[in-house]
């Protein structure tokens, strides 16, 4: 049960109203209980338990840079811990502080599209979807299409280091990003001129990528926009295993052929579209999209061609993929699952060099098969280097208490965590770390990297109100 | 109150811990940046009002008013072989919070229950329709024509043609109801004993006269006859209940010679989500018009109240939606603008100055 009262005095809800208006103020159990979660499968648990310790005490709708910069102040003389909240797409628990003043950014929605430069300035609150409609009407598109889009804001987009499903053509966040605008937590602004290339020390906006809205408070971005692509063309194979399937990726990117979709499914997750669509049973499933100008489709997807014949491909038709394209954003089935109280179901999504790829994924499904249901594992972002791998589980406590599923949550990350490491994997690809993956920051940083990543926490805010906690950096 | 049903539960439990896939489809959401228009937000406030988690006050209230049951969000559920429609339970929420409900409202009940319409003029309007009705006796049971309080001050001119049309399609035996409020607002916004009281009040006027089928002229009246009354308030009518567009698409067989033939189609959530998908497009297309483009929400509270009344928002959701219509209107290439819904008819043409709106029975009709 939610608290009646928000434990901020009156006397500090008229200082915040008096910065941002009194309709943008809300402290009451209602809106405490609306921000109380993103899309995490523990917050949903908490939730069903009825458990509301992770609920802000208010939050505060700034639509200006100066009334940031007053948060800011209130937030640094009073101690009042401040979490910068999007479009609550996140996974990672990322905005989960109890007693913590939300500033929801949804406000700053301003959009200015720059044709000659090739680039798009929105405001942080911006939601993805919006954002592309509005290109998609001038001709362009920005090609950032993750499956959060529908809900997640540009801000957010930065702050997580996100990736769009598209991205082997159009690029991650730090590809698409050319510059931003951020207030830190002194109050002082960042202002990233929009020139993508420059070699005057350190990239300052790789402070906001991926910071999680502990290092700053990300306003607007620019990012680099693309016209609306001439031509898509699918291909799809099926492959004798999960192996060869990573071969034939691997050599794909590694030739040059770049496609702007990967989708590998892995046998377990390849069985419910192979049976749908009539393919060889226990076979991985591989699907590519490739999209931009016409020739350039064209030569692409003749070369992928070649090269997945000479990895052992089948070819098969391209409807499994199109049937993909049309449920992409449906998530339905593990919603489901999180439905009942006591199973639990999510998506980590890791990654690992080329010559790590295939013992992360027998590691992590081997970590994972004993507590779970079933795992699913997928290859969707590749590199020439490095592929991830999205590790899907659905595990069922018995019980049927979101206690129990919230415990089973909880040994299902550690053991994937863990097997990660130790397969020389990510324990983040996009998605992240919230508060869900912080127990493991250290070891992925290892001791030096990390210890200067706390060292920039506390430089920047030694205070320590943005954000705290966020990324596994206590005070 | 009355307890969640298992239906309700099971929506709210799944709309509450979605993942939000409708809400960039939400116009509140974009007009107000408010969290409180999130469709498993409201679904999380209804859970926590029915577990007695949540202290059920004058906030709860306003939180829950953020949905202006558009159905733009079933548009956008994820859940693509069978979307959850929030707003029944949003509904029954706010009937745990009526107590609180803004003065709009209590306003709003008070010219009901003073003057049978929450506008003004409509007994005019009303008096003026009747007399165009065709006179003689009639051997066959009377088609009731509903005209709703809202038709008869927005669109009088479209109750007027839908009279016309009926009369050129043979049914001579038309009468009118005097129960123009069918209660709509009340039943939107919690206010179950009025809702039920005026459902009750129009069945009686029904019973009385013994129609061999009622065509709500208004989508929404037409839902709320045949959808609403019989499951939330108990009121089950004698007759079939009609929109417009199904009374006519069996007996319309060509366009007046100077409509325009490209049309852009505005149906109201109601039919497109709520009453298996609406007879606008199958009727315009077998009249011989070609339908470029189709909206398929809209129309209660969002266009409903061109003058602000009852409940506003700010910023009003109303001008994203009529920005929305305008730009998919302009790419369809549609020469015309119609609309199934007489509540609708202001904003749209609010939306769409020097572009022809029209609503469904003057365009079949054709001016004049």
């Amino acid at each position: 049960m939610i608290t009646p009262t928000t434990r901020i005095s009156t006397h500090d809800l008229d200082r915040l109203k008096s910065i941002v208006g009194e309709e943008y103020v809300y402290s009451d159990a209602a809106a405490r209980a609306i921000y109380s979660r993103t899309v995490n499968p523990l917050e949903f648990k908490r939730f069903q338990m009825g458990d509301y310790s992770h609920a802000p005490d208010a939050i505060v709708q700034p639509a200006s840079i100066q009334e940031i910069q007053q948060i800011l102040a209130y937030a640094n003389q009073t101690g009042t811990p401040l979490v910068p909240y999007g479009g609550g797409s996140g996974i990672a628990e990322g905005t989960s502080l109890g007693g913590s003043l939300i500033i929801d950014l949804k406000r700053f929605d301003q959009v200015r599209v720059n044709s000659t430069n090739r680039t798009v300035t929105a405001g942080a609150g911006v939601i993805g979807r919006h954002l592309e409609e509005i290109l998609n009407q001038q001709g362009f598109t920005c090609g950032h299409f993750p499956q959060s889009m529908n809900s997640a804001t540009i801000g957010g987009y930065v702050a997580t280091a996100a990736i769009g499903t598209f991205s082997g053509r159009y690029g991650k966040m730090e590809d698409i990003l050319v510059g931003l605008e951020a207030v830190l937590p002194n109050g002082e602004i960042l202002h990233v001129k929009p020139i993508p290339r420059r070699s005057v020390g350190p990239h300052l906006e790789g402070l906001m990528i991926g910071s999680e809205g502990a290092f700053g408070i990300v306003t607007q971005a620019t990012l680099k926009i693309f016209p609306l692509p001439e031509k898509r063309q699918w291909l799809c194979c099926t492959f004798a295993g999960t192996p060869a399937g990573l071969q034939a990726i691997r050599h794909l990117i590694q030739e040059d052929v770049r496609p702007a979709l990967v989708r590998l499914y892995d046998e377990a997750e390849a069985a419910a579209r192979i049976k749908k669509f009539g393919l060889p049973h226990n076979h991985a499933l591989l699907f590519l999209a490739f999209e931009g100008p016409a020739g350039l489709v064209a030569w692409q997807a003749a070369r992928a061609g070649e090269i997945l014949a000479e990895n052992g491909a089948t070819f098969q038709a391209v409807d499994v993929a199109l049937d993909w394209y049309h449920y992409r954003f449906d998530t339905s089935g593990m919603l489901r699952f999180n439905q009942k109280p006591g199973s639990v179901g999510d998506s980590l999504e890791i990654a690992a060099p080329w010559e790590d790829i295939e013992t992360l994924w027998r590691t992590a499904r081997a970590a994972l098969e004993p507590l779970s249901q079933a795992v699913h594992v997928h290859f969707s972002h590749i590199y020439d280097n490095e592929c991830s791998a999205y590790v899907i589980f659905y595990a069922d406590s018995g019980p049927n208490t979101p206690q129990a599923g919230s415990e089973l949550y909880q040994q299902c990350l550690k053991a994937t965590m863990e097997a990660c490491l130790a397969a020389g994997g990510t324990i983040s690809h996009h998605h992240g770390v919230g508060r869900t993956k912080s127990a493991w920051m250290k070891m992925e940083h290892g001791e030096g990297g990390w210890d200067l990543l706390v060292e920039l926490k506390h430089a920047l805010d030694p205070n320590h109100i943005l954000n705290p906690g966020a990324l596994g950096i206590e005070k | 109150m009355n307890t969640m049903n298992e239906s309700l539960h099971h929506t709210a439990t799944v709309c509450a811990v979605c993942h939000d896939q409708c809400v960039s489809a939400c116009p509140v959401v974009e007009a107000t940046h408010r969290m409180s228009a999130y469709p498993s937000r409201l679904a999380m406030l209804a859970l926590e009002v029915h577990r007695q988690g949540l202290p059920v006050d004058a906030d709860l209230s306003r939180a829950l008013l953020d949905c202006i049951d558009c159905g733009a969000c079933l548009e956008g559920c994820l859940y693509v072989d069978r979307p959850n429609d929030v707003t029944p339970v949003v509904r029954w929420a706010r009937q745990a919070s009526a107590q609180y409900a803004p003065s709009g409202l209590q306003a709003w009940s008070q010219r009901v229950q003073a003057t049978g319409s929450p506008y003004p003029g409509v007994s005019e309007q009303l008096a003026a329709l009747k007399s165009a009705l065709p006179s003689g006796e009639h051997s066959s049971p009377p088609l009731l024509l509903y005209v709703d309080a809202a038709t008869l001050h927005y669109a009088p001119a479209m109750a007027l043609a839908a009279l016309q049309l009926l009369q050129s399609a043979g049914k001579l035996n038309v009468v009118l109801a005097d129960a123009v409020y069918p209660g709509g607002e009340w039943y939107q916004y919690g206010q179950q004993d009025d809702f039920v009281a005026a459902a009750r009040r129009l069945a009686g006027e029904l019973a009385a006269i013994q129609p061999a089928k009622v065509v709500a002229l208004n989508p929404y009246s037409a839902y709320l006859l045949r959808e609403v009354y019989p499951a939330q308030a108990g009121v089950r009518l004698e007759a079939p209940v009609l929109t417009l567009a199904e009374a006519l698409v069996d007996a319309i067989h060509g366009l007046p010679g100077a409509a325009p033939r490209k049309v852009f189609l505005v149906q109201s959530a109601c039919e497109s989500y709520r009453m298996g998908g609406g007879a606008g497009q199958a009727l315009l297309e077998k009249a011989g018009a070609q339908v470029s483009g189709k909206r398929d929400e809209l129309t209660f509270r969002e266009m409903s109240y061109p003058d602000g009344e009852v409940f506003g928002l700010e910023p009003d959701p109303r001008l994203w939606i009529q920005k929305r219509i305008l730009g998919a209107f302009q790419r369809s290439g549609a020469e015309v603008l119609v609309t199934t819904s007489p509540m609708a008819l202001p904003a749209l043409r609010a939306a769409a100055p020097g572009h022809p709106v029209m609503d469904l029975a003057t365009y079949l009709q054709g001016p004049g």
